[in-house]
């Protein structure tokens, strides 16, 4: 009883704070970890749990917002995320299941370009990225930390949604990356690589691969 | 300098990376239709038919070829290989250099005038891209320094004044003239259209190509299965 109870109020005390892909990474940690420890260790809980630089700006609130609502009443707590019948948790993982399906071929598509570059030029092109996403692109909060999570690999998939449109950019901003660190012409060439090296997954997927380029 | 060098032109240190043209015997043709395209030019420019055309034709001739050759001497010097492009360039910066004393200068101080603007086309395209500027087809180095070097020794070599240094001074302040007014008034009007207008494609643009994005076809089909961009997958992009 006492182990949903705490988990209704980490999850209700974190629900403001955090995406859907976080908040589901978070809970998965708190119920592996933290759930059936005697004691609360609610600030170690939360450096493991906030990922993002942005998440981890609001520790001191989210720690304070999780011992307030340990006194609040079980009313004004939201249900259990585990309980099947609120299924509230397993809609956080299904909505990662359809992300993960949605950009697969996309994900694909820009590990293969990556995976031509080798660990640190693809280091670097990532880190590209990462400084001119803002400036470059227009996504909300939810995409850029499922993007940034998704690059910094603390996430195997893009949990959020892009259309076509700011995949087309963010591979652009990609190309321009590669064209700096190698030159346009082998960006080029590893462009159509990594085309060909995704297009039977593309395929499979009726994903049109000239939808990103 | 307002447009910009195109991506990847230069490294992240500022290091000049080469982007090589797409076909060689192309270079060749196009310095060759210039070089013949001169003749008419400097014969032309004398305005009326006489005997002095045939000097005036010779002193062209000669200070392209003295170009071509002086671009590839400079490259022996500098212990780096002889490029075909810098050999075209040079004739045409010979060319160039012998414009403005084509028709006073005798033939031995045409081909000095030629080997030497040949040289400075080399050396004048190093120095812009050390410079980290991106000029695609030398034509800074070719036009302008060879220019101005040929317009100076215009007043060096005059026939029958040789070496007479009030001569070069008059042909200097013509060149500084020209390089004032036309930096000035060149500068503003691009800083004007590229902040208006707009001066530069989008880097979408350059990742398919301006013969995609601009023209509705692919430049090179031959090569097509090599590139991300196919002839049948061109209707299916997106317009940008």
């Amino acid at each position: 009883m006492k182990e949903v109870y705490t988990r209704r109020v980490v999850f209700t005390a974190m629900r403001p704070f955090l995406d859907d892909a976080d908040l589901l990474a978070a809970m998965t940690i708190w119920q592996d970890k933290y759930a059936r420890q005697t004691t609360y260790a609610f600030t170690q809980f939360l450096s493991e749990s906030c990922r993002s630089t942005e998440i981890r700006r609001n520790r001191p609130s989210i720690l304070s917002a999780i011992f307030k609502t340990l006194e609040s009443s079980d009313q004004s707590l939201l249900p259990d995320p585990l309980n099947v019948e609120t299924n509230q948790f397993d809609a956080l993982v299904e909505s990662q299941v359809a992300y993960a399906e949605a950009n697969h071929v996309f994900v694909q598509f820009i590990e293969n370009m990556l995976s031509h570059l080798g660990e640190d030029l693809a280091l670097k092109v990532t880190a590209y990225l990462m400084k001119h996403l803002n400036t470059k692109l227009k996504l909300d909060i939810k995409q850029t930390l499922a993007l940034k999570a998704w690059m910094h690999k603390k996430t195997g998939s893009l949990n959020a949604t892009f259309d076509n449109k700011q995949k087309r950019e963010l591979i652009n901003i990609l190309y321009i990356a590669i064209c700096e660190y190698i030159g346009p012409v082998k960006a080029d060439q590893l462009l159509a690589s990594a085309l060909k090296e995704t297009e039977l997954l593309a395929k499979t997927q009726a994903v049109d691969l000239h939808d990103y380029l | 300098m307002v447009l910009g060098p195109r991506l990847g032109r230069f490294t992240p240190e500022g290091k000049a990376r080469e982007l090589p043209g797409h076909n060689l015997n192309y270079v060749a043709i196009g310095g060759l239709l210039l070089w013949f395209g001169w003749f008419g030019f400097n014969g032309g420019s004398t305005l009326a038919a006489g005997t002095d055309i045939g000097h005036i034709l010779i002193n062209t001739h000669l200070a392209g070829a003295a170009g071509a050759l002086g671009a590839l001497f400079i490259h022996l010097i500098l212990r780096q290989p002889a490029l075909m492009t810098s050999g075209v360039n040079g004739s045409i910066a010979g060319l160039v250099a012998i414009t403005a004393g084509c028709a006073t200068m005798d033939i031995p101080y045409a081909v000095i005038t030629g080997a030497i603007g040949g040289a400075i086309s080399v050396l004048g395209n190093q120095y812009i891209q050390k410079k980290g500027l991106d000029d695609v087809v030398g034509a800074v180095s070719v036009h302008g320094f060879a220019g101005a070097w040929g317009t100076l020794a215009a007043g060096l070599f005059l026939s029958g004044h040789l070496f007479d240094l009030h001569q070069v001074f008059v042909q200097l302040t013509g060149v500084v003239a020209a390089f004032v007014w036309v930096f000035i008034t060149a500068t503003v009007m691009y800083w004007l259209i590229a902040n208006t207008a707009g001066m530069r494609v989008s880097t979408m643009h350059e990742q398919r190509g301006l013969d995609i994005t601009e023209h509705g076809e692919i430049a090179y089909p031959e090569f097509s299965h090599q590139a991300a961009y196919t002839s049948e997958k061109l209707n299916k992009l997106e317009k940008l």
